[in-house]
């Protein structure tokens, strides 16, 4: 039940904030408390499993798997729910799980937790890799094509997707990047792994329209982690770990180097 | 011109390639801490409490110590073959290795335990080296538990990898 650590309380005061606005939509404060797990526990944008309250989602092939994990010692397999074809991430929010494919964004709802629905998708033209992530009534997703990731068109943007109705998701804006993956975000900051483009941070005060305020540059980032002013990257042969409490000035603290 | 095409065709075809390793069944479920590895070919990024883990993928988990958040320190190795993903609960962390969803008590980081193995859960389609670009041996189930790549030189190999997969 506990949210994570990290801008919960920035996150209750955008709720309330947002639920104001959007009271209307259904907006529920407990549904998104309710999405991640106990302990201080974060993950990149880019893996295959989701934990919510006793239930863990994970990815596999064309299905989304269910464990009841009341008794984490001993998983119990509940339910198999196939998505499409391929399906590559998972983002918990609220009842909903967002899950990244090539082809599309899968929006599955959980109000049931132990028969997850697929109730909506955004369909890319393009093939691509595309990670996830929502902060209340916005997903971002960032699309990229080459190397590994699709070929039909050369394709590297952040879309902005409008997810207040569930069952039918509209695509706000598609930004131009680099070579785009992992991203995340802390309070109103949004930063996106755009690989050998750096990573490029935006202002997301106004969600639907985020705009681009700075960007690192000299690191090929991949995912990203966000903790409390300590950004945490993920490159292809190094991890970075920069102090952004200062926007202005974001410092590289250290590296972890593969050797 | 004409006549070396017609004969490659009619020999084998050898190339330097990748051929899967495989491991025993005890070996594949040996669950163990392990002193500092090197960083190879690194995957998922996870926090939990004051501890920064890096999946190596195939091989197990990283962890660094994070008292001091911008400087952790090599604590130790979590030797888990096959380590495709993982996710922490509590004191419970759930690993695809690949073939099963491992349950394993890291209630002490420094000596993990298993403590469940759900067997047979996972699918994966197409066995792939990372990171590479050309031929290799297909993995084959029956062979064994397979637990990443070697060099070697291939035969008529029939998989192939067209693009970087990063």
């Amino acid at each position: 039940m506990i949210f994570k650590k990290n801008g919960m309380k920035k996150t209750q005061s955008i709720l309330l904030a947002l639920c104001a606005v959007f009271i209307f939509s259904g907006c529920s404060k407990e549904g998104i408390l309710d999405s991640g797990s106990t302990d201080k526990n974060k993950s990149g944008s880019i893996t295959k499993f989701a934990i919510v309250n006793q239930y863990m989602y994970s990815l596999n092939s064309s299905n989304i798997d269910v464990y009841d994990i009341a008794h984490p010692e001993l998983p119990v397999k509940i339910n198999s729910v196939k998505v499409a074809p391929i399906i590559e991430t998972i983002f918990s929010f609220g009842n909903h799980l967002y899950v990244g494919a090539p082809d599309a964004i899968y929006i599955v709802q959980t109000t049931n937790p132990i028969s997850p629905v697929v109730v909506g998708s955004e369909v890319h033209i393009q093939m691509g890799c595309d990670p996830v992530i929502v902060k209340d009534n916005i997903a971002y997703s960032t699309i990229r094509t080459g190397r590994q990731c699709g070929r039909l068109e050369k394709v590297n943007e952040l879309q902005v997707i409008d997810v207040r109705d569930v069952y039918n998701p509209k695509t706000l804006k598609r930004i131009n990047m680099n070579y785009p993956s992992g991203l995340g975000y802390d309070g109103s900051l949004l930063f996106v792994c755009d690989g050998p483009g750096g990573i490029a941070v935006f202002d997301i005060k106004t969600p639907q329209n985020p705009e681009r305020i700075q960007t690192i540059k000299n690191v090929d980032a991949v995912d990203v982690i966000t903790d409390e002013g300590l950004l945490i990257i993920s490159t292809p042969t190094e991890f970075h770990f920069y102090d952004y409490t200062d926007l202005n000035n974001i410092v590289l603290k250290n590296k972890i180097v593969k050797s | 011109m004409i006549l070396l095409s017609c004969n490659k065709t009619k020999t084998e075809f050898k190339v330097e390639g990748l051929k899967p390793i495989y491991v025993t069944e005890n070996d594949f479920y040996d669950i163990k801490n392990l002193s500092e590895q090197k960083l190879v070919n690194t995957g998922s990024i996870y926090l939990w409490k004051n501890f920064f883990l890096i999946a190596e993928y195939r091989k197990g988990i990283h962890v660094y110590d994070r008292t001091n958040p911008s400087n952790p320190i090599y604590i130790s190795y979590l030797s888990i073959p096959g380590c495709v993903d993982f996710t922490i609960t509590g004191q419970t962390m759930f690993v695809d290795n690949g073939f099963d969803i491992l349950s394993i008590n890291i209630s002490n980081i420094l000596s993990i335990k298993l403590n469940t193995v759900l067997k047979n859960q996972t699918k994966n389609p197409i066995e792939k080296p990372a990171n590479y670009k050309g031929y290799f041996e297909c993995v084959d189930r029956d062979k064994g538990y397979y637990i990443g790549w070697d060099s070697t030189i291939l035969v008529n190999p029939k998989c192939r990898t067209m693009d970087y997969d990063l």
